[in-house]
């Protein structure tokens, strides 16, 4: 499969900062990758690079199998980007920024109209294609300016952090449009400091933190490096040593912790050994007044690798 | 020049939409200028004439005696230059054709426009044959003899030059260090030159269109005509509109300063220099001119006031094409170093 972007070994420093120390990534053909890592993590950064507008200190950054260049405009008519920060005209229309956006890349008019026409549709602010930029809600403006970034069918987007300070609605929405762009032939990268997004989005995750990138790979493959565990949480009738020793007989169990007032049991390997446990507590005669279990996520990946948790 | 036609169109979207610069380009200069006109239209009736004496056998005596704002006053022998030393008046007018003045001021300069003028048309107007020209000249003087025609030149002077605001903000749309909505057009296949120049030929047009605005205000509305000369008067607003323009690009690309301080520095430039061309009253202007004359010598403000005011006022040409060379040429220097600062196309940080 052909890549579509790589960066290796990439350096870049601002006066004391290291945004990226030798970042090394690459999508392929036909991917939504997911650029997950905390707010300074260098997300932008690596985007920036990508763009070819950000100039690096060490490693290289290709797109297209050719080194970025600011001249290529080749390359820039083959990309899309949608920022972090809203850029668009705020007193231009809806329709006349998107067309103004779509008609850089395409200058025959009947076909820019169809584009701005999609691109509306796309984004679902068919209600508002009269509207003033400025005077739209913050969720809108969002996806106006996804509008601007898609409305030329880009083979590569880049979508840096779309979502922040959106609406649970217009959340799914856009996510449900980038799935669909994919499913139409468009490769995606995708930055994030949303857990959830990532893992509903993305084929492949690369998890990155200080500039790094600290693991990559599908999210099973993610959760397979962490030696996870399935974190039982049970209240029993009657907690007591007796039901502990038991317990720790069953096999699969790796660890019994205490907390305020229900027992946690850790199981391995995750979502296997559910069942055996409960078999044994029923043939043990051992009563329990709740039970739930909870499957290793991203935020335990995240957590082993980098010491800290990935929360708003 | 790809996409020159899109680049335009948004430009003139722009500058039509935003409410901002409809009111700074429009409104604020219409407002300012009535504010003038109302607070200083009395003090053009107290304006006195300039007192000034005449040699005898000097050519321009009949003439002079025709122009209204000038006193002339009877001096035999001796006495007159006594007179003009002893600050009694403000020049001669001799008989060889020379005219003595005192030093560089605003009277000195009204003396030496008349003069140059009246010389011009020679010997015909000095025998009194060329009526209609008399009436004309005489008319246009007495408008424009008070202090209300230099203040107001030197306002339309600062509103002439904003465009400015247009050159700050193009510099802003494609420069991807200067704000995130040019990181975004970076991103597109744009090429930059074409963005300038649809901007800066946009930029132009919209000023001289505010510019055209006001002088038709001042017609209709306060009887001050800065439109006798019409053509070339328009030329002058266009080189002008163009420098504004080009001075914007240049303050806007030359550094990494946010538009939202570029912005107030133009208007404060815009501001200072309308005072030391006038704007605040003479006084200032004729201390400038004694102490420093370089400055209003190279005063943008003050070139394009000094030329509209000759070219609609006195009805003269003089200067005219130097401040349009003035203008061109710094324009396009301004411009050319501006692309310079532009040529990096990849920055140390966004
Ligand atoms: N223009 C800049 N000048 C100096 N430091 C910067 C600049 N842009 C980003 N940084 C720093 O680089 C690091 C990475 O930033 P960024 O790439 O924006 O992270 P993210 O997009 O993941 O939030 C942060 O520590 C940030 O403070
Ligand atoms: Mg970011």
């Amino acid at each position: 499969m052909q890549n579509v972007c790589e960066m290796r070994q990439v350096v870049k420093r601002y006066k004391e900062v290291t945004a990226l120390d030798h970042f090394n990534f690459e999508i392929h053909e036909g991917e939504i990758v997911g650029l997950l890592g905390p707010n300074g993590s260098g997300k932008s950064t690596a985007i920036n690079c990508l763009l070819g507008l950000l100039a690096f200190d060490e490693g290289g950054v290709e797109v297209f199998g050719r080194p970025v260049s600011p001249d290529d405009m080749d390359m820039k008519q083959r990309i899309g980007f949608v920022p972090q920060e809203l850029s668009f005209f705020a007193e231009l229309s809806v329709a006349d920024n998107i067309r103004y956006f779509a008609g850089l890349y395409e200058s025959d008019n009947a076909r820019r109209d169809v584009m701005v026409s999609e691109a509306v549709e796309f984004v679902g602010l068919e209600k508002y294609v009269k509207f003033t930029a400025k005077k739209l809600s913050g969720g809108l403006k969002r996806r106006l300016n996804i509008a601007c970034g898609i409305a030329h069918h880009p083979e590569f987007v880049m979508f840096d952090e779309p979502t922040v300070a959106v609406d649970a609605q217009s959340r799914n929405f856009i996510l449900e449009g980038i799935k669909e762009m994919n499913r139409r032939g468009s490769t995606v990268l995708y930055t994030t400091h949303y857990l959830e997004e990532a893992q509903e989005l993305c084929d492949r995750i690369v998890i990155m933190d200080e500039g790094k990138n600290m693991a990559s790979g599908t999210l099973e493959e993610l959760i397979d490096l962490v030696d996870p565990t399935e974190a039982v949480h049970i209240a029993f009738s009657e907690p007591g040593d007796r039901v502990f020793n038991m317990i720790r007989e069953i096999p699969g169990v790796v660890d019994i912790q205490e907390e305020n007032n229900h027992t946690v049991i850790l199981l391995t390997p995750p979502g296997h050994r559910l069942s055996a446990l409960l078999e044994e507590l029923k043939n043990h005669h051992i009563s329990y007044t709740s039970l739930h279990s909870e499957l290793p996520t991203l935020n335990d990946v995240f957590l082993k690798l980098t010491g800290k948790a990935l929360r708003d | 020049m790809r996409r020159f036609f899109s680049h335009a169109v948004l430009h003139v979207k722009l500058s039509f939409r935003d409410k901002g610069s409809l009111f700074w380009g429009f409104i604020y200069p219409v407002l300012l200028l009535t504010l003038m006109a109302v607070s200083f239209s009395g003090l053009k009736i107290s304006q006195e004439r300039v007192p000034i004496a005449v040699e005898q056998g000097s050519a321009l005596a009949g003439a002079l005696r025709g122009i209204d704002i000038l006193d002339i006053r009877d001096y035999q022998g001796d006495a007159a230059l006594t007179a003009l030393r002893d600050k009694k008046i403000d020049g001669i007018y001799r008989a060889d054709g020379t005219l003595l003045v005192r030093g560089k001021g605003m009277n000195e300069t009204i003396l030496r426009e008349i003069g140059s003028q009246l010389k011009k048309v020679g010997a015909a107007f000095a025998a009194g044959h060329s009526p209609d020209f008399s009436k004309g000249y005489i008319a246009r003087g007495d408008q424009d003899a008070g202090i209300l025609p230099v203040i107001l030149s030197a306002s339309l002077g600062m509103f002439a030059l904003y465009g400015y605001f247009s050159g700050v903000s193009i510099v802003h749309t494609i420069q991807a260090n200067l704000s995130p909505l040019a990181v975004r057009v970076s991103t597109a296949p744009v090429s930059r030159l074409s963005f300038v120049c649809a901007g800066m030929a946009t930029g132009t047009i919209m000023n001289v269109l505010h510019t055209v605005v006001l002088l038709l205000y001042l017609k209709w509305v306060w009887h001050v005509n800065y439109l006798s000369d019409i053509w070339r008067t328009l030329l002058l607003v266009l080189v002008t509109g163009f420098f504004g323009a080009a001075l914007g690009l240049f303050v806007g690309a030359s550094n990494r300063w946010p538009i939202r301080a570029k912005v107030p520095l133009g208007v404060a430039l815009m501001l200072v220099l309308s005072a030391f061309s006038g704007m605040m009253g003479s006084g200032f202007r004729l201390f400038l001119d004694k102490t420093f004359p370089w400055i209003n010598r190279f005063n943008p403000v003050n070139i394009f006031s000094r030329t509209i005011y000759r070219l609609n006022a006195l009805g003269t040409t003089k200067d005219f094409s130097e401040a349009v060379l003035f203008f061109l040429a710094a324009g396009i220097v301004l411009c050319f170093v501006s692309l310079l600062f532009m040529r990096n196309r990849r920055f140390r940080s966004l």
